[in-house]
């Protein structure tokens, strides 16, 4: 356990899947220098195979018992999608715009498809996913050159590029597939929860950058912020696959608002949700019943007496409230100082603009 | 230990296991591992053990594992009064060169392990790298073929495909990864398993490996004195080690070799002997011995109930183990703890604890039981080992 923790909580109520994340954390990271392949933030459709394909059943996390389970390196090809060119030379000779290699699988291949019969009961819903930064990380204990280390300071999860040789027992060891192999260093490397950024006052890329407002960012152990009272105090934000048993900080509002279901004539069932429960405990566990519950209860308290806290929470009407970043913690010049409400004010530092 | 051993010689055979004669020669300048003067030097033998000490949390690696065999390596070895140069050959039916488009392929590799220390070939370090009071330097080269350079310097982030951006720089870079994407060659220090160090001093020695026929071949020429360890003496220490990319071999996931005695000028006989003993008790007996006192934490072969880091596998033991190391595990355990095993190891089956500021070994010391039984237990340990492959 670090001696702070940063987290985020993402409302899946909210994401619309523009993926304007993945495009802000692709271009600010991963568009280069052998990380083409990699999506360290992806959105996928829920259900569906997810990015890498098929990531819940390539093992790694922990058994019940705390040991580390088998896992499975993801291949290129198969389950991540080999970036593609483009022939962007051909289409001014009206041919049409298309990869010139031969596409059969990609990130986000399937898309949209979800489950179920159109039009009774087909559903879906997307799930933006990012390293979790967890407190028992399956890729920090799988290392064995103890190259993966847990900052103190706020318990971001980092590879240590001198250390780390490319062995790839982290890539088996991680549950969710999110640290990633670059071929070109033959290193490993994911998602740094863009602590060059945090450090300065500014959210994360994917946070900043959702255009859906979903992600609210901050320290677990900041009793006046938000993240703490969705994940502590109120407990409305899940992780997700808890029974991975890695502990991981990234917590899920889960989709509580589903369309009804149509019976054969066409007629919407009463009472009904397109999203079966059972999917929802599968992803995060029994407590989805109590949150769905909750929350529907407060959509209820604020039609009658026009007051809820924990709705004007997830709507975050402001930035400023999505973001509380105790910047002034790190000890650096910051860059915005619009967030750096939290545990330690903003005093006497000199932002840099 | 030494009244063990000196006990033993008199009164059992000697079996003698690997062994590396060299051949001198007066010039070994414009060396290649195809050159005429390699066929005057002897051929040698070397059996290798997939290590199977480790458990993997590689599920398909550790598939691979299950039917793994032991591999002869062919050691040629020419040497003049200030080189040495060994050539390797085995057998490999797939060549595999690292690949810049792939997450999961591996490349081959071989690998050469000295003691820096190795005047008492009773007291040698731990073979897998080495252990916290005895190092280890090791020459290693990877199939690479001109893809950026491994281990790279990570301050060349520029897209190559932002052209209009970066200019010149891009020009650098290219050049950059040119003159670093040649081969993969490194030499290493280490003492027990994460320490491994990278020597970045510009020691004079090469290592290259080429694919022929189905076989690889690889050439090691370095000076015999160079600041780590002094070569020129007649018989020392020194084990070997490949990787089959094919079946995902990397890291620890290889076959290694014991320590063989290699011998450049005169051999020293003794030195020979110890290094290459091998006990001849009472085979039954040790078998039931090692079920009564081992099984516990240790698995081997088909008896692989226990927690997976409990204790080491032993399944290979008696292909890379020396029979010194066998005896020192079951009479001082603390000697050869490992502090970077079991990285995965759950809180409740922690190898070693430290006491008085001093590791003390989970195992606890077998110097309790008979000389003879120790001596019988090693010998069923011996036998335990992967067949070689037809």
């Amino acid at each position: 356990m670090s001696k702070r923790q940063l987290a985020m909580v993402m409302d899946l109520n909210k994401c619309i899947g523009c993926q304007t994340c993945t495009v802000a954390c692709k271009t600010q990271w991963t568009n280069r220098n052998g990380r083409e392949y990699m999506y360290w933030n992806n959105v996928e459709t829920y259900p569906g195979s997810g990015y890498p394909k098929d990531w819940q059943n390539l093992g790694g996390g922990f058994d019940d018992a705390g040991e580390l389970k088998d896992g499975i390196v993801p291949n290129l090809a198969g389950n991540y999608g080999v970036p593609w060119d483009f022939n962007h030379d051909e289409i001014k000779n009206s041919k049409p715009f298309a990869p010139k290699q031969d596409a059969k699988w990609g990130a986000n291949w399937d898309e949209d498809e979800g489950a179920g019969n159109f039009p009774q009961d087909n559903y879906f819903f997307y799930i933006p996913r990012i390293c979790n930064h967890c407190d028992n990380p399956g890729c920090l204990s799988a290392c064995p050159r103890e190259a993966i280390f847990k900052r103190d300071e706020d318990g971001v999860v980092l590879v240590d590029l001198d250390r780390c040789q490319g062995y790839r027992y982290c890539i088996a060891g991680c549950p969710y597939k999110k640290i990633y192999f670059n071929p070109k260093i033959s290193k490993s490397e994911k998602c740094i929860l863009c602590f060059p950024r945090v450090e300065k006052g500014l959210p994360p890329a994917c946070s900043q950058q959702c255009v859906g407002r979903i992600r609210l960012v901050g320290f677990l152990d900041d009793t006046e912020g938000q993240v703490y009272k969705l994940v502590k105090e109120h407990k409305l934000a899940l992780p997700l696959r808890g029974d991975f048993n890695t502990n991981p900080n990234i917590y899920y509002i889960p989709p509580v608002f589903a369309p009804l279901r149509y019976d054969a004539n066409g007629k919407a069932i009463e009472n009904s949700s397109r999203i079966p429960i059972e999917e929802l405990e599968k992803l995060f566990g029994k407590d989805v019943h109590r949150v769905i519950k909750t929350i529907k209860d407060e959509v209820e308290k604020r039609k009658t007496t026009k007051k809820s806290d924990i709705l004007d929470m997830l709507i975050g009407f402001k930035h400023k409230e999505l973001f509380r970043l105790d910047s002034a913690y790190y000890n650096k010049p910051l860059i915005d100082t619009r967030y750096s409400s939290g545990k330690m004010k903003f005093t006497s530092f000199k932002a840099v603009h | 230990m030494k009244r063990l051993i000196t006990l033993s010689l008199f009164t059992t055979s000697l079996l003698f296991a690997n062994e590396i004669i060299s051949t001198k020669t007066p010039v070994l300048e414009h060396l290649f591992v195809d050159s005429k003067l390699w066929d005057t030097a002897k051929s040698n033998i070397v059996t290798l053990y997939p290590q199977t000490t480790l458990n993997l949390n590689d599920k398909n690696a550790k598939e691979l594992l299950k039917n793994s065999t032991a591999k002869g390596v062919e050691v040629r070895v020419l040497y003049n009064n200030s080189k040495v140069a060994f050539k390797f050959r085995w057998s490999d039916e797939t060549q595999n060169i690292y690949r810049a488009d792939s997450t999961d392929s591996y490349a081959d590799g071989i690998a050469v392990e000295f003691p820096l220390k190795f005047d008492d070939p009773k007291n040698l370090p731990y073979i897998g790298m080495g252990d916290s009071n005895r190092e280890v330097l090791i020459f290693l080269t990877k199939a690479y073929d001109g893809v950026y350079e491994p281990n790279a310097n990570i301050d060349y982030q520029i897209s190559p495909n932002n052209k209009p951006v970066f200019g010149d720089e891009l020009t650098n870079y290219k050049n950059e990864v040119q003159r670093l994407a040649k081969n993969y060659t490194k030499a290493f220090i280490a003492k027990g398993f994460k320490t491994t160090t990278e020597i970045k001093d510009k020691e004079p020695f090469e290592f290259k490996m080429s694919y022929k026929d189905g076989f690889w071949e690889a050439l090691l020429v370095k000076d015999l004195k160079d600041s780590y360890v002094n070569l020129d003496v007649d018989t020392f220490p020194i084990s070997i080690a490949i990787w089959d990319g094919n079946t995902l071999n990397r890291d620890g996931n290889k076959k290694i070799s014991k320590w063989i005695p290699l011998t450049l000028k005169a051999k020293n006989e003794k030195y020979v002997q110890i290094l290459n003993y091998e006990y001849k008790g009472n085979l039954e007996n040790g078998k039931k011995l090692v079920e009564q006192n081992c099984f516990a934490c240790h698995s081997y072969g088909s008896m692989d109930n226990q927690m997976p880091y409990m204790a080491p596998n032993l399944s290979n033991i008696g292909g890379y183990g020396n029979a010194s190391y066998l005896i020192e595990s079951i009479k001082e355990p603390n000697k050869a703890i490992i502090l970077g095993y079991n990285k995965n190891a759950h809180k409740n089956t922690h190898w070693y604890s430290i006491e008085n500021g001093k590791e003390v070994s989970a195992m606890p010391s077998y110097s309790h039981l008979k000389d003879s039984e120790i001596i019988d237990i090693v010998t069923y340990l011996q036998t335990l080992k992967a067949e070689v492959k037809k």
